[in-house]
């Protein structure tokens, strides 16, 4: 091989380093380009800030005692782009002060909806058997907090449910 | 990457050959250049258009009442999501440019010619798509411009002899544009559509690389110098792309994405046109009146048009190439870029017929401005009205008989200055006339 056959493989050499660098640069910036809006919008959900929560009439506050009580109600709610309208189901129980506790009608361990057991003064997850007693903490099985629950408050001899609370929290 | 030959991967050894290899690492003749690289960025482009569409579709609902406020939630509550919209708006519009290009430079190459008709022919194909996608996806917002364009456009199909009404509810999926037609669009522009589009594309790339890049016109016999397409080529390619991509993302920041009001089909005063890249379409239709001539503008002429580029490299047989001994092929582009030019030109420049009965600095024209100001500075997002939009506000449904417009106006562009603990942002920006129209509008929610 001569000198220039040599000297000419040297730049076809850093010829083609250069374009694989320009190509994987180029590749590399136009994938972050259109990724972080697709991708950005994609976990959207996840950087969402929760809706505020607003006070809705659940029933007469005199209608539910220390016997815990299915509780429906007209639940009007915004989710995406849709208003719903829907039907909601919370039990309730006003305690020995005078307080009364709203729980979500979910099991905390994987979300089935329980019951009241009146002779065994327990609720009853059928799904695994989980059991809470009238104050939502866990008696037996496997949830792994108490029950779910909203802040209420009395007015005008209503019940109203506020904002969602993990259990224990 | 490295040259010489290369031990399979692990990999490679599993599928068999070279993942891409042969595809990669082949040679280009090399005056390949820019003129070469509008294939790739159509390939970019509609990339693009993928996966941001994966994306808007998660967040939209295809039907009357709920896609437009899916829209709005799409500008005001997804991260990015004006990007995101922005991006496939006006990359749609790109893709139509980029591909009409890519065509015509083919065309004045002769790069067409034996062998590669069927790769021509798969183009013709292509482009008919990316059209189908433009007309379907241009429904979806369900706007009033959105609305109005796809009623005048199925229209057209009506106006074919004979089977005209039956070809027009099978276009519209029923007798009026409506929540059928939405979905039947919907369901068209991302099924039906990519289904057809992955296969021909694949096709066309597999024929650009099995007859590889077509040299030079005139340079056909001589030996050819090459280059690698990997990385040489390429890298050039990704460099056009990365323009193309800075001009959408250029095109989002100023102009973001026009906002319209949510389509009425009541309207009566609307005036129907047709986005840009259908507006020659549409004059050319006003050249073509009447029983007889209808529906040869309408049908005949695109369809002989359709046929002859399909047909197109199995008519013109000769070997030449080169453009200047092309004179009559050289004619029919010149003539049809201008033709397509010169209508598109007169369309957006002659106000359709029946121009809006609402004249302008009237208090029906000040309201409607006004709804376009509302619904442009995003209100619902925090205001519902009628129903409508997001409640973290007030309710905005009767705000007209509580305010006067004094009021309404400190409340707009300073709520502080009316209410101390106001979460409103301050809406200051707003022009002296844009600011009236919206008020003009609020005054009329009572």
């Amino acid at each position: 091989m001569t000198p220039g056959h040599a000297a000419g493989a040297v730049v076809r050499e850093e010829r083609r380093a250069f374009f694989t660098r320009m190509f994987w640069g180029l590749a590399g910036l136009l994938s972050a380009l259109v990724g972080i809006p697709v991708l950005g919008a994609f976990l959207s959900p996840a950087f969402r800030p929760a809706e505020k929560a607003r006070w809705i009439a659940v029933g007469p506050a005199d209608t539910f005692g220390e016997e815990p009580k299915l509780a429906h109600h007209v639940h009007p709610s915004h989710e995406g782009w849709v208003n719903v309208t829907g039907e909601m189901q919370v039990w309730v129980v006003r305690n020995a002060p005078g307080e009364y506790k709203i729980f979500d009608n979910h099991c905390t361990h994987l979300g089935c909806p329980y019951h009241w057991e009146a002779t065994e003064h327990r609720f009853l997850c059928p799904c695994h058997n989980g059991t809470f007693a009238a104050n939502g903490n866990v008696i037996s099985g496997p949830p792994p907090r108490p029950l779910d629950y909203f802040e209420s408050k009395v007015e005008a001899g209503t019940l109203y449910m506020g904002a969602f609370h993990r259990g224990g929290a | 990457m490295t040259e010489g030959p290369q031990h399979p991967s692990w990999l490679e050894q599993r599928l068999g050959g070279h993942l891409f290899g042969g595809f990669l690492n082949r040679t280009v003749p090399d005056e390949t250049g820019l003129p070469h690289t509008l294939g790739s960025a159509t390939l970019f482009l509609l990339v693009v258009q993928v996966v941001t569409g994966i994306v808007l579709a998660m967040n939209y609902a295809a039907t009357p009442e709920h896609a437009y406020d899916s829209i709005t939630f799409i500008m005001a509550q997804v991260l990015l999501g004006p990007v995101l919209r922005g991006l496939h708006h006006w990359g749609s519009s790109a893709l139509v440019i980029v591909v009409g290009l890519h065509m015509l430079r083919v065309f004045v190459w002769g790069s067409y010619k034996a062998p590669r008709e069927v790769t021509w022919m798969a183009g013709v194909a292509l482009l008919l798509l990316v059209m189908a996608f433009a007309f379907t996806g241009y429904l979806l917002p369900w706007t009033q411009r959105s609305y109005w364009a796809t009623v005048v456009g199925t229209k057209i199909v009506g106006t074919v002899p004979l089977i005209g009404g039956w070809l027009l509810q099978v276009v519209r999926g029923q007798v009026d544009v409506g929540p059928v037609t939405l979905v039947r669009f919907y369901a068209i522009h991302v099924l039906l559509l990519p289904a057809l589009l992955v296969p021909l594309a694949i096709l066309h790339l597999y024929l650009v690389y099995r007859h590889s890049i077509a040299p030079a016109p005139g340079n056909e016999a001589t030996v050819r110098k090459t280059k690698r397409f990997y990385p040489d080529q390429l890298a050039e390619d990704l460099g056009v792309s990365l323009v193309i991509v800075l001009i959408l993302f250029g095109l989002t920041a100023v102009w973001g994405v026009p906002t319209e009001v949510r389509a009425d089909p009541s309207s009566t005063t609307y005036v129907p046109r047709p986005e840009w890249y259908f507006l020659f379409f549409f004059q050319l239709l006003k050249y073509f009146q009447g029983p007889v001539w209808e529906p040869v503008g309408v049908v005949l002429l695109p369809l002989v048009v359709i046929l002859w580029l399909f047909v197109l490299p199995l008519i013109d047989r000769r070997q030449e190439r080169r453009p200047r001994r092309r004179p009559y092929a050289m004619a029919s582009a010149a003539v049809a870029v201008v033709a397509l030019a010169g209508l598109t030109y007169l369309g957006s420049v002659q106000a359709p017929p029946g121009t809006p009965t609402t004249p302008a600095g009237s208090p029906q024209a000040l309201v409607a401005r006004g709804h376009e100001v509302f619904v442009a500075n995003k209100c619902q997002g925090c205001h519902v009205v009628k129903g409508e939009g997001v409640a973290f506000g007030p309710e905005l449904t009767h705000v007209g008989s509580r305010y006067t417009a004094d009021k309404l106006a400190k409340l707009i562009s300073n709520p502080l200055s009316v209410n101390p603990q106001a979460g409103m942002p301050a809406f200051n920006n707003l022009s002296d006339a844009d600011l009236k129209a919206l008020i003009a509008y609020l005054l009329t929610l009572k």
